[in-house]
């Protein structure tokens, strides 16, 4: 079926088999390899983008369902400021190891700070907010300190993503 | 391979309309697709999708009169951010909040969760002890009819629908506010756990003495359903130590676990005496 989406602000179109995984769009027929395989279950959260601004897992999101959708990767955060604000963040505070997880862990903490737009969340919120995303290397705790840090300043995080 | 045959009716009626192409076929229902992309490779390779993407009089969450009926086409998330939902059920909000993740959550439908009839399902012990009952669609007659949940499920991971057949609404009694409700699971870890064994409970108490019970177990048994037994054993006591030992003896005998990957039956079992034992002392002690 051919499918015609928009994907970090640009229109594409495709050939693609309906139950063929976003996930494997992104990186074998567009070339966006920031988003990473770790399950394809579901459970590691490595493959999360936004798609119609919400985060979804796309080793699960089939073909079928991206007819006219809006789809965010990591690899379209680039040019924006907020996106160096939180990689700094997670430098300085050491939340990067193999770095495997970080996409997926970058696109929920985009969530946490629409989530709390200025109110400092609970441990508990942002734990809830990370339970999709597994971590081999961190532990983390200097995930979580990163975000904290990051919830502290005033992050502008662009309309696109809450409409 | 894959070459999948999908269609993706607008109405009920043109999903009528098409059946009679897809009838002899073996039909998967698509709803958000995060069981089914799982094991997407089992699938039949010959079998026909039906995406209930586009179909929209299968979303919405409304109140009318003293029921709520929830479209199967909600996803968790938009149930768990209901206000209607919140008001008045606390209990699927308990349940739902330990389901998955929020990725998970924002495609995963309760509709999907039903149609997948597994004894973990988290959505199905509340709604059985909330009375819930399901309209079905049958696409060959499209006719509809009412069922309730021991008229639906008939095994483990399997339900009574024929092929094709579709739930188009899940109708819920609104529970009286003086109603206590409880839901725990048990499972590896907090997040994103798969149930070792869960529990459902509504009880109405009037100084200490419980007027009336109704319980279910997840997990435990082939097939969700209410723990009759342990119910009316309930029903009229006082609870003391003395009740909470006896209903659990008498719920033990009333599940039938299984040992696998996660968990041992006796674990099983311990698991669930446990969570009544939790159950009954916490509706007493404290208010909600
Ligand atoms: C990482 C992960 C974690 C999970 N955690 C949990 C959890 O904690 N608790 C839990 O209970 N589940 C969990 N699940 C399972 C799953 O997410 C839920 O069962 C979900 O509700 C399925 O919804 P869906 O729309 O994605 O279903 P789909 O995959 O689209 O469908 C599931 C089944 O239901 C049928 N179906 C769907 N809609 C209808 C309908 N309207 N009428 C008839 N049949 C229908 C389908 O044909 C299919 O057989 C988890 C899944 C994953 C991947
Ligand atoms: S690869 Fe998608 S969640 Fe792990
Ligand atoms: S940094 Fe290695 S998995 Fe997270």
């Amino acid at each position: 079926m051919n499918i015609k989406c928009n994907i970090n602000g640009k229109s594409v179109s495709f050939e693609a088999e309906p139950l063929d995984r976003l996930l494997d769009i992104l990186r074998d027929t567009l070339g966006l390899t920031g988003t990473k395989e770790g399950c394809g279950e579901g459970e590691c959260g490595a493959c999360t983008v936004f798609m119609n601004n919400k985060l979804v897992n796309s080793c699960l999101v089939p073909a079928m369902h991206l007819q006219d959708a809006d789809i965010v990767t990591i690899d379209g955060l680039r040019d924006f400021d907020f996106f160096t604000s939180i990689t700094q963040s997670y430098e300085e505070n050491g939340a990067v190891q193999c770095g495997f997880c970080t996409p997926g862990f970058i696109m929920s903490t985009i969530e946490l700070l629409r989530k709390s737009n200025g109110k400092v969340l609970t441990d508990d919120e942002v734990k809830s907010v990370f339970a999709g995303n597994i971590c081999r290397c961190t532990g983390y705790d200097k995930i979580i300190k990163a975000v904290r840090q990051l919830l502290h300043t005033n992050i502008e995080i662009p309309k696109r993503f809450y409409e | 391979m894959n070459k999948k045959k999908i269609f993706s009716p607008k109405t009920l009626t043109e999903y009528h309309e098409l059946y009679s192409k897809i009838e002899n076929s073996k039909i998967i229902i698509f709803a958000g697709g995060t069981d089914l992309m799982v094991g997407k490779e089992e699938l039949p390779e010959d079998a026909v999708f039906v995406s209930l993407s586009e179909l929209e009089e299968l979303k919405g969450i409304e109140k009318k009169g003293d029921t709520i009926i929830i479209g199967p086409s909600s996803t968790l998330n938009e149930i768990l951010h209901s206000p209607v939902i919140q008001e008045e059920l606390l209990i699927l909000i308990q349940a739902i909040r330990t389901m998955a993740s929020e990725q998970v959550r924002n495609r995963a439908t309760i509709g999907g969760n039903i149609g997948n009839a597994s004894p973990a399902g988290d959505t199905i012990t509340p709604l059985v002890v909330l009375g819930a009952s399901l309209t079905i669609f049958s696409p060959r007659t499209a006719t509809e009819r009412n069922i309730s949940f021991s008229e639906y499920f008939c095994g483990p991971c399997a339900n009574t629908l024929d092929n094709g057949e579709l739930i188009t609404k899940i109708i819920i009694p609104i529970p009286l506010k003086k109603m206590k409700c409880y839901f725990r699971k048990v499972g590896q870890r907090n997040a994103m756990t798969i149930t070792k064994a869960s529990l459902s409970c509504f009880a109405e108490i009037d100084n200490d003495e419980i007027l009336d019970i109704r319980l279910a177990a997840g997990s435990v048994s082939p097939t969700v359903r209410r723990l009759i037994k342990t119910e009316e054993f309930l029903k009229h006591k006082t609870i003391s130590e003395r009740t909470v030992e006896e209903a659990k003896r008498i719920l033990e005998k009333e599940i039938s676990p299984i040992t696998d990957i996660r968990s041992t039956k006796a674990f099983r079992e311990l698991l669930t005496k446990n969570l009544l034992g939790d159950c009954l002392r916490s509706i007493l002690l404290y208010e909600q």
